[in-house]
């Protein structure tokens, strides 16, 4: 791998993080512990058939309860388990839970909500022109399109969480998505193949690359 | 290159469990088929590529978003004023609704775009302080800022006092007999300072970045009189015998005690008074005004124009210890480079007929403020060393 760099973070790699942010205030640890739980916490909701919404309201709820309240979380010793029980608090607005809801929790035991390792090279490695390129494609989609594309493509939920938790039919959700990659493969076209066709070949360098290294 | 048959394929959950190798079942059966279908094989995998850095786009500009909020709501919190606002991230999506029109029409977005503040050699700015320096009649400079709490520079007629709330306050108190009346002492408080100082009579001036007060060692004669550079806040302690003036280069506010806002920097073409509480009368040349609570006179060339109904809390916000904007990106980056003592650089003009409004505390670094400016607007900012570039 790679200069042995942990591409796949996990919440227990974020310890580190957290000790900075509680102890110091920092705050690209704060940005990094946000960018990491956000996704892992939206999935949660999601799968519990929370609105995408409340789920996000939750989720910042959470991380302002921590930052204004840092000084005061010195004793935490696993905040991966505090920030998932906190959550979980807000998002089903209860203060304990049954043992059958405490299993439920160890199932989503970190490994769930990561895209593939290749998937994150290619992430990694995509920061600069193709991203920007793919970012002027994606700013043209409909909220409701990035949300689902997030929901489906990034986080991995199924279809039928998917629709349960936006509060759509299972057939909208397969629309929606549909129509968001063939809306893009519309601009793609009207704009003609030149800058795709340099982003494809960038990305197949990427994951040579990465299948080399792997 | 795509055409409809593939497009299919985004609803079947196999295929995208191969496209993100979620399930070992579905990556062999689609490896095998494509090994079968080799004429197929490019098309897939150009496909499978988009979907990939599709979900990434929209799970950056999602989680982007959401942290955006996030940082308003924290912004917020720290602001101890009245809670009467709105979230700030409501104020900002009505702003904001109103700048994404105008940016809708650009295609591409320039490289690094996706972030709001780009920092070129990691190196945020720290926020202003408690700043001052003590010019004494003779031109002897005194540096304010090391003295400590309840240190007295007493031959100078000045006591540091550190208040309850941290807040540290300049006593400045008659020097006995030995003082001539006719001597002015100054208080400069540099770019990035900001300062309360007690005068005398008992008057209170908070002091913005990169301003000046000019007083007399004693108050004495029919006036008391005082010349300000920048920006000052005064609450002028009542002495109907012996009115209040404060001067600068292009106008005179005369006042028995009041409470009441001057900003007059050079580098701003409009000398603004704005009065919260009792009366003043400001004049310059020929021209005068009198201001009621809640008006402000602007001062534009020798012509005074008074405005009703001021949102007082905007005028004195930067004296409660945060931003609050309602104007103009020029107007706001002018303050932001008197507090962070950077120097703005404009590599695209902003739409002058634009407002932009948000709050933040002034304590934060510069990157946070910024980020509030640039959230969902089609500014960008690039901080490079002492310079802020505005950029698309």
């Amino acid at each position: 791998m790679l200069g042995n760099k942990k591409i796949v973070k996990k919440g227990k790699d974020l310890m580190v993080d957290w000790e900075s942010f509680i102890q110091n205030g920092d705050q690209s640890s704060f940005y990094d512990l946000y960018s990491h739980y956000h996704d892992y916490l939206t999935y949660i909701g999601i799968k519990k058939g929370v609105s995408p919404e409340k789920t996000k309201d939750c989720v910042n709820d959470l991380f302002l309860y921590i930052y204004e309240n840092r000084q005061k979380l010195g004793h935490i010793l696993n905040h991966h388990n505090y920030l998932i029980t906190c959550f979980l608090r807000k998002l089903l607005r209860k203060e304990h839970f049954s043992a059958e809801e405490s299993l439920d929790l160890l199932d989503f035991e970190d490994t769930l909500t990561h895209p593939s390792v290749e998937a994150l090279y290619i992430q990694q490695y995509t920061n600069t022109s193709v991203s920007s390129l793919l970012k002027s494609y994606i700013n043209r989609l409909s909220e409701s399109q990035t949300r689902l594309i997030y929901q489906k493509f990034y986080l991995g939920l199924s279809y039928e969480e998917i629709s349960e938790s936006n509060q759509i039919t299972v057939k909208t959700a397969y629309n929606t998505i549909y129509n968001a990659v063939e809306r893009l493969k519309k601009i793609i076209e009207e704009e003609g193949v030149g800058p795709l066709s340099v982003l494809l070949s960038l990305l197949s360098l990427l994951i040579l690359f990465f299948l080399k290294n792997s | 290159m795509l055409d409809k048959d593939i497009l299919q394929l985004v609803n079947q959950e196999s295929f995208l469990n191969y496209c993100f190798k979620r399930n070992s079942d579905d990556v062999k059966y689609w490896e095998e088929w494509l090994q079968k279908n080799p004429e197929h094989s490019k098309q897939i995998e150009d496909f499978r590529k988009i979907l990939i850095v599709m979900g990434q786009e929209s799970r950056k500009k999602i989680s982007d978003a959401n942290f955006a909020e996030l940082q308003g709501k924290i912004a917020q919190s720290k602001v101890d004023i009245k809670p009467k606002s709105y979230p700030l991230w409501k104020k900002w999506s009505i702003a904001a609704a109103a700048v994404l029109l105008i940016a809708a029409g650009g295609l591409f977005i320039s490289q690094n775009a996706n972030e709001v503040v780009e920092i070129v050699n990691a190196k945020d700015i720290s926020p202003g302080g408690n700043n001052a320096i003590l010019i004494l009649a003779n031109g002897q400079k005194v540096d304010l800022t090391g003295v400590a709490n309840g240190g007295v520079v007493s031959q100078f007629g000045i006591k540091v006092v550190k208040k309850a709330d941290g807040q540290i306050v300049y006593e400045i108190s008659d020097v006995d007999g030995k003082a001539a009346s006719d001597q002015y002492n100054t208080i400069e408080t540099p770019i990035g300072g900001q300062y309360q100082v007690n005068l005398s009579d008992g008057t209170k001036v908070w002091l913005n970045s990169g301003s000046s007060l000019r007083y007399p060692v004693k108050f004495v004669g029919d006036y008391r009189n005082v010349e300000l550079k920048g920006e000052g806040y005064f609450e002028v302690a009542t002495n109907k015998a012996m009115p209040f003036k404060v001067k600068n280069a292009r106008q005179t506010v005369e006042v028995l005690g009041t409470h009441f806002n001057i900003a007059a920097y050079t580098d701003e073409p409009v000398v603004k008074t704005t009065l919260l509480e009792g009366v003043v009368k400001v004049s310059a040349g020929k021209a005068n005004a009198l201001l009621k609570p809640g008006q402000q006179s602007k001062l534009d060339g020798a012509k005074i124009n008074v405005i009703d109904h001021v949102d007082l809390e905007d005028v004195v916000a930067w004296k409660n210890g945060y931003f609050k904007f309602n104007e103009s990106l020029e107007s706001i980056m002018g303050k932001i480079s008197r507090w962070y003592g950077v120097e703005v650089v404009y590599q695209t003009m902003p739409d002058p007929g634009l407002t932009y409004s948000g709050k933040i505390s002034r304590s934060r670094n510069i990157s946070a403020v910024l980020k509030i400016i640039g959230f969902n607007s089609d500014v960008r900012f690039k901080i490079d060393g002492k310079k802020v570039y505005v950029i698309k």
